[in-house]
């Protein structure tokens, strides 16, 4: 059973998620309109997907100015989140594809140290759940963030992911598994601490 | 809501009090609405990708076009010899005429008989024979 839900009903993404209201028709409105609603939201998933803060931002907005650029072709508006979070995916996928072919060069020309952009970023990441979940393999990272965080439907999430229904519940399901050994395991060396 | 899914639905509030202190860059809307006013550089890319091609398409279809149209057919060899060349005639002697084996045909055919062809030597010329 599907458990697709309109966009503007659902209770969840959060206690603070906005219901999304109807949009103005010009674009340039309709994405500012957008942006004050789902910006924070967005960069939280994107600073846990590519795990620094400044990148994210930079993330999201080129996935805002790409809704913008489409919104002639958006022709149902209420689907427009799900555009959004579809770009935020593509957007950061893309970063960390450019990015990993940087690593993949300096070791092959045997560079001592990496930019400090690459060596600072590590530290980006704000705690030890967003560090667990950052850890989690790619489609695994993506799907927990979208059903869990996002609380997005499986529907949903298989649109944004571009993946089918069995794949995102067996990515989220083992993603959560593995965050519940990490955590449980980072809860118990708190505790003997 | 089995155990697994009420971990899952606790990740939000978690990872929201990670996120308790997280300050966005001042200013990130000002750039959006910069952004968004600049002229979409899709023009330029039509400019200057697909006018080239097109370019490019159009000169080869031409150059394809003008000898299929001009019935200027380059490619086929001569039907014949020019009439301008005279025929000389050829220092050999003409084939003679060779005789036909002779064909044995019973006067009366039965059901299961069939025709004998009997190759029966005739003599010849001395002369060896060109093949042609």
């Amino acid at each position: 059973m599907d458990t697709f839900r309109p966009i503007g009903s659902r209770p969840s993404y959060g206690e603070e998620r906005p219901v999304l209201p109807t949009l103005p028709t010009d674009a340039d409105r309709a994405v500012e309109q957008l942006y004050d609603l789902y910006q924070r939201q967005m960069v939280r998933v994107a600073v846990v997907l590519v795990r620094d803060t400044a990148t994210a931002e930079d993330v999201v907005q080129d996935a805002f100015i790409a809704v913008h650029r489409a919104w002639d072709r958006i022709h149902d508006k209420d689907a427009t989140l799900a555009y959004l979070h579809r770009s935020v995916i593509n957007a950061a996928r893309s970063h960390l594809r450019r990015r990993s072919v940087v690593v993949r060069l300096a070791i092959f020309r045997q560079e001592e140290h990496l930019s400090a952009e690459d060596t600072v970023m590590k530290d980006q990441l704000p705690g030890p759940l967003a560090t667990a979940i950052a850890a989690l393999p790619r489609r695994e990272r993506e799907a927990v963030l979208l059903r869990y965080y996002l609380d997005l439907p499986e529907k949903e999430t298989a649109e944004a992911l571009g993946l089918g229904l069995g794949s995102v519940k067996a990515y989220s399901s083992r993603g959560l598994a593995k965050l519940r050994i990490a955590m449980g395991t980072a809860n118990g060396r708190e505790g003997k601490e | 809501m089995n155990d697994s899914e009420h971990f899952g639905r606790s990740l939000r509030g978690r990872l929201d009090d990670e996120f308790g202190d997280f300050e966005l860059t001042l200013g990130s809307r000002e750039q959006l609405r910069r952004r968004m006013d600049q002229p979409r550089r899709s023009r330029w890319v039509v400019i200057a990708v697909v006018v080239p091609a097109a370019a490019a398409t159009v000169i080869g279809l031409i150059a394809l076009a003008v000898p299929t149209f001009s019935n200027k057919d380059t490619t086929r060899a001569p039907a014949s010899i020019p009439s301008s060349t005279v025929a000389t005639p050829l220092p050999t002697k003409p084939t003679e005429k060779v005789g036909r084996p002779k064909v044995n045909v019973p006067d009366r055919i039965g059901g299961t008989e069939t025709p004998d062809i009997v190759n029966t030597p005739v003599p010849t010329d001395s002369v060896p024979l060109r093949r042609r």
